[in-house]
């Protein structure tokens, strides 16, 4: 199903029926989508506020799916390491897709590819909120509060 | 409440919305005039570019910091060499609040470029094309018409590009011809837009 796992719990997707299933995964519990990359500074910035938010309400039917869209050739020299410092100890995703405008079309068709770009989706994988560019802890938890007590 | 103060309100809200719902530009939409003054002062109208121009106005909208566009400072003045002899206009537009016009200027030195980079204060031109992201390229026909939108290539390394989505728009465009492939999507930073 997954084209390789890191030490560091990173699941590559080559393809978007893989991350299909990944999606499929999630449901039966809110989850939030972040599309980010080592390369993105906004990306940067809001990465430890969803770790933190991650972090209080993951006992609390809350999933987080990071995908980084670093370069393959940056997985182990930069995605690794950076999710190692932030704390992340819990799976992450890398898309390395062939053609990645795919997974923009896939997840949302007027999506352009800017990132930072979250979706939040309810337990029933209902879309409930979509965040365009770098957010706060205060903005991400207002909408998971919404559907988690 | 004064009358005033509930036209302001009003007005604001206005403005609010018109910036929420700006909408990205595609194929086939028109583009409305703009002047824009780089940072040397120099003024730039895009009815008198489209008016000068044999082809059509490049627009790219760029950045001194984003990752995604500095591997193509390596062949960008090529590719703007290229096409401003078959009559295009090139420009190169920062709408990024969080870099400078200085910052601007010196990038553009720095890379030699030979075309244009416009500070776009307010992101006022980001806005009137919907532009999200750096880079991201319109093509505007003489009738500023959007005849291309999307990436310079599928790859920003250069010897990884195995399509070259820009300048195949920009060929048929100078060859006469409809554009076969007149909008692409790909990942790059977001614009940060003015507060």
């Amino acid at each position: 199903m997954f084209a390789s796992l890191h030490s560091q719990e990173v699941r590559q997707f080559k393809s978007i029926d893989e991350f299909k299933l990944i999606m499929d995964s999630t449901k039966g519990k809110v989850t939030l989508v972040n599309f980010w990359a080592t390369w993105c500074p906004p990306c940067v910035k809001e990465f430890p506020e969803l770790v933190k938010l991650y972090n209080n309400y993951k006992d609390k039917d809350f999933r987080l799916l990071f995908v980084s869209l670093d370069d393959n050739t940056e997985v182990e020299s930069k995605l690794i390491p950076f999710l190692k410092k932030q704390g992340v100890d819990f799976l992450s995703y890398h898309a390395d897709l062939k053609k990645p405008e795919d997974l923009i079309d896939f997840i949302d068709k007027s999506w352009q590819g800017e990132i930072p770009y979250t979706k939040i989706y309810d337990k029933e994988g209902k879309l409930l909120t979509t965040f365009l560019g770098s957010k706060n802890y205060e903005q991400f938890e207002a909408e998971i509060k919404k559907t988690i007590d | 409440m004064s009358r005033k103060l509930i036209i302001s309100i009003f007005l604001a809200f206005f403005a609010l919305t018109i910036n929420l719902f700006s909408v990205t530009k595609g194929p086939g939409d028109k583009v409305d005039n703009f002047s824009i003054t780089n940072y040397d002062g120099s003024s730039y109208n895009l009815s008198d570019a489209l008016s000068k121009s044999d082809k059509g106005v490049i627009v790219m909208f760029w950045s001194t910091e984003c990752p995604n566009v500095q591997p193509y400072n390596d062949r960008i003045n090529d590719y703007a060499k290229e096409y401003i002899s078959q009559g295009f206009t090139v420009w190169a537009i920062n709408s990024n609040s969080t870099e400078s016009t200085d910052a601007v200027s010196e990038h553009a030195k720095k890379n030699s470029y030979i075309f244009p980079v416009l500070k776009d204060n307010n992101n006022k031109v980001a806005d009137l094309f919907g532009a999200v992201k750096t880079p991201e390229v319109f093509v505007l026909g003489k009738d500023n018409t959007v005849l291309y939108h999307g990436r310079i290539s599928d790859n920003k390394v250069s010897s990884e590009q195995t399509t070259h989505d820009l300048k195949n728009a920009l060929d048929e465009i100078a060859a006469g011809k409809e554009v076969s492939v007149k909008e692409t999507k790909a990942f790059g930073c977001g614009i940060k837009r003015a507060q």
